[in-house]
């Protein structure tokens, strides 16, 4: 008996604390049922983190939200079983589910924005969990989101405790986030992309946070992400998913450094840098793959295909800076106190024909604003801008409508820029009425030329944006960009909203139209990897000051300002 | 916080002038002689007294100068006399506990059932009640109100017999009941179907979900984390509909005989009692402010996201 016991404890460090087997999810969709998982299992060990890598639609959000009852409507799980020590929680009666939810597997959500409770006070959220479920007093409460408050890092946790939301930044909401899931003391946490809308630099000390936790408590650790990055910093094993399939897995070494399937490979591989700078990225061809057949198309050379800038200068900006006024108050009979806040102190740069000025920051530096000054949205406060040698504010109305045909800017995220009930062509043929040129005819050809050129069926002309990709959408926001022939794109976060594998199609896209046509870019972005990638120059933004600008090989190697190397210290490669 | 009620005490002073102005003017304007209707259509007045009558109440001088005597008054807390030569405060003094305790009990009534039948069929989409409540609704929001108290009137208080028809004699609640739930009637289905679209929306937010995830009894979610944020724009909508209730008032307590301040007004009207009118016209927006005062504050209270202080 003692010999059987004792086998049962040796076998218990051995054996996960979750294990699924079999897991099947469907969604009910307007055209029947879909999968999104298809036969999933996976293992969870104390001590040890799993991440699970995958683009939108892969699947590894559905999992991870199964196992903790919180499928989206429609979702429901059709087969398979979610053991937690040995026990089907997936079979168990609600009340019972409830204590293995929260006490034994705690969840942290992607978006602590939204996932917290704007109405409810910090320390209550964090507390709630504990005190339904140890009976724990609302004094005790309070006290242990004071004690995991200060360990998730959060200054003056005596305060913070009271205070909302709202009144914490993202980095800091996050940690909020996983105290409340901490406060249960679970012995399993899966988190959803923690990480995915913060800064670089917020990023590393969240999953540092999360390493250090792991490591006191024991914690197995699920981790969902779509960031190679991600993978290497923080994963023991991975599992590599695509469209509701496990494709590969393996320790972390394995599927990085030696990945078995084609599709881990280029996603590998996919993920622009300084080091494949220039050269034109593998591709995933999107929605051709099912389960194991995932098409890869590989580049066709693996020689650098940057483009050469010239002599002309496009864009040129002088001491360019811009303050907004911040309205705090005040009624009819009183105004209020007017604060100004300066978004963008003092910017000079120059961008001249073929050339690739990457802008790079974190959020609320001053880098959109800058954007918008440059393409003519936005009057600077102070400083010139000049398109093609003619200043902005020196012209009159016309006149500067004419100037700015030769400057156009595509905005991050296609979905919200594209009129949903515009047809892709009404879209790119948008500009080209504005500004009178040519008939309906010879606007149609010139659609069709445009949807051509940016690599997308011109028989798709009158599709709306929701029967496209993401990728495909921002291949119309391209086009639509250049239908006027500009000499200048500025680029505001382009893929930023995409998946890897598709990022790199638009990546190569943009690097091929460059060739082409000759244009002038000025890349914003928040990634160092693509800003390398296809940069000619960098120019690095901090509280809306530029504070170092030079060639990238430089910028990378040899940082001058101590930001420069902060931001390329936070940059996680795989 | 303090500055917020003060700036909005003030900014109420211009809606109090433009508003019992505008009642002033309307009453001003009523056809026929309030000196006739005062005496009757029959009788015949001496020109005498009439010229007295007239100097007596400021007849003759030009509206602005009767209107600023008026606020002159009002702002001493003088409610002026009306033709009768009964002081309007009196009146108002008389009738307003009625008013209050009808309009409260409706109130009541109408958030009790407009937020309970909201929030189940919210909870439960797709359910018996939520069927019932969606199809009632419906059904009420076509009826005028009035049609719903002549109806009430006869089943439960004539054919059934349950409750008093008419007047205050019984006391609270019984005589209140009917008149109140008539009252009452015409705000659930708004109230009801607010509360049902507000749980809707944030039953499956992040936060719901999160709270899922921590193992919440389905009870205490709801209760703390669907019902907290949903009833915020409820509240909002209950306050101001007590501005409604004031005046579905008048109708009501016509119909019911209850001795409150829309009978007050609504006999006034009749007799082109204009200080009353004017008095309690005046009384209504003062409350009406009162309220919507109370509701902003208590939105502040509830949602912490809204900071008081820095809204215009």
């Amino acid at each position: 008996m003692t010999s059987v016991q004792a086998t049962t404890a040796t076998t218990d460090l051995a054996t996960p604390v979750v294990r699924v087997r079999d897991l099947s999810i469907e969604f009910a969709t307007r055209s029947g049922r879909s999968t999104a998982v298809k036969k999933m299992d996976l293992d969870l060990h104390p001590g040890r983190t799993l991440a699970v890598l995958g683009e939108s639609g892969s699947g590894k959000s559905a999992t991870a939200r199964a196992i903790m009852g919180v499928l989206p409507p429609g979702g429901s799980v059709t087969s398979g079983t979610v053991e937690v020590h040995g026990v089907d929680l997936l079979a168990m009666r609600p009340k019972e589910q409830r204590r293995v939810r929260g006490p034994v597997v705690g969840m942290v959500f992607q978006d602590a924005q939204s996932a917290l409770n704007p109405v409810l006070p910090v320390g209550y959220q964090i507390a709630e969990g504990a005190r339904a479920h140890r009976g724990m007093s609302r004094k005790a409460g309070r006290e242990l989101a004071i004690d995991l408050l200060d360990r998730v890092g959060i200054a003056d946790p005596r305060r913070a405790v009271d205070r909302f939301p709202h009144q914490f930044s993202g980095g800091m909401r996050q940690r909020v986030m996983i105290a409340g899931a901490l406060a249960i003391d679970p012995e399993v946490l899966i988190a959803d992309e923690p990480t995915t809308a913060l800064d670089v630099t917020v990023q590393s000390q969240i999953l540092q946070l999360m390493l250090d936790l792991r490591d006191e408590r024991g914690l197995a650790l699920m981790f969902i992400t779509h960031d190679m990055g991600v993978v290497a910093t923080i994963a023991d094993e991975v599992l590599v998913m695509y469209d509701g399939h496990v494709l590969e897995r393996g320790t972390r070494d394995q599927v990085l450094h030696a990945p078995e399937h084609a599709y881990t490979r280029a996603l590998l591989e996919s993920v622009p840098s300084a080091d494949n700078r220039g050269r034109e990225l593998p591709v995933v061809a999107a929605g051709v793959g099912r389960g194991e057949v995932v098409e890869v198309i590989e580049p066709e050379s693996d020689v650098e295909v940057l483009s050469r800038p010239g002599n002309d200068v496009v864009v040129r900006a002088q001491g360019v800076g811009r303050d907004f006024s911040l309205a705090s108050g005040g009624d009819w009979w009183r105004p209020g106190r007017a604060g100004r806040t300066t978004a963008v102190h003092e910017v000079d740069l120059t961008v001249h024909a073929g050339e690739t000025l990457g802008v790079v920051g974190e959020s609320g530096c001053g880098k959109s604003t800058l954007a918008r000054m440059l393409t003519g949205g936005l009057a600077p406060t102070r400083g010139r801008v000049e398109v093609l040698g003619r200043d902005l504010s020196a012209l009159t109305r016309g006149e500067r409508l004419e100037v700015l045909r030769d400057v156009q800017l595509v905005h991050q995220d296609p979905s919200s820029s594209l009129d949903p009930r515009l047809s892709a062509g009404a879209a790119i043929a948008e500009p080209l009425v504005v500004h009178g040129v040519g008939d309906t005819a010879s606007r149609r050809a010139r659609v069709l030329e445009l949807l051509d050129l940016v690599g997308l069926d011109p028989d798709h002309a009158n599709r709306l944006p929701h029967q496209f990709s993401g990728g495909q959408r921002q291949r119309v926001e391209v086009a639509r960009a250049l239908a006027l022939e500009p000499r200048l794109l500025v680029l505001d976060e382009p893929v930023s909203a995409l998946d890897v594998s598709v990022q790199a199609q638009v990546v190569n896209l943009l690097m091929r139209l460059q060739r082409e046509l000759d244009l002038a870019y000025v890349f914003i972005s928040h990634d160092l990897g693509v800003v390398g990638h296809m940069s000619h120059r960098v120019l690095v933004m901090n509280g809306g000051r530029v504070v170092e600008e030079g060639p990238v090989a430089q910028i990378e190697d040899d940082p001058r300002h101590p930001y420069t190397s902060q931001l390329l210290a936070a940059v996680l490669r795989p | 916080m303090l500055g917020y009620i003060v700036r909005r005490l003030l900014a109420s002073v211009p809606v109090l002038l433009g508003t019992t102005f505008l009642i002033f003017v309307a009453v001003y304007a009523l056809p026929g002689d309030p000196i006739t209707a005062l005496a009757g259509e029959d009788q015949t007045i001496s020109p005498a007294v009439r010229r007295e009558l007239t100097e007596r109440y400021g007849l003759d001088d030009p509206l602005l100068v009767q209107y600023v005597n008026y606020l002159t008054g009002l702002f001493v807390g003088d409610f002026g006399v009306d033709f009768r030569g009964v002081e309007v405060s009196y009146v108002i003094a008389r009738a307003w506990p009625t008013t209050v305790l009808l309009a409260l009990t409706a109130w009541v009534l109408m958030a009790v059932f407009g937020i309970g039948l909201g929030a189940i069929a919210g909870l439960r989409p797709g359910g018996v009640v939520d069927g019932a409540v969606l199809a009632a609704t419906t059904v009420l929001i076509g009826i005028p109100f009035f049609v719903v108290a002549y109806v009430g009137q006869i089943v439960f208080g004539l054919e059934f017999g349950w409750f008093p028809t008419s007047g205050t004699r019984d006391g609270w609640p019984l005589s209140y009941v009917l008149p109140a739930a008539s009252l009452a009637i015409f705000g659930v289905p708004e109230l009801a179907r607010l509360t049902r679209a507000s749980i809707l929306e944030n039953r499956y937010a992040d936060y719901v979900h999160a709270a899922v995830a921590k193992g919440l009894s389905p009870m205490r979610i709801a209760v703390r984390h669907v019902l907290r944020t949903s009833l915020i724009p409820v509240v909002s909508m209950l306050g101001l509909s007590l501005g409604g209730l004031l005046g579905g008032a008048v109708l009501v307590e016509g119909i019911f005989n209850v001795p409150g301040l829309g009978y007050a007004i609504f006999t006034a009207i009749g007799q082109q009692n204009g200080p009353v009118v004017v008095g309690i016209g005046s009384l209504v927006v003062l409350v009406f402010l009162g309220v919507n005062l109370l509701v902003d504050l208590m939105y502040g209270v509830l949602d912490p996201r809204v900071s008081l202080d820095r809204r215009g």
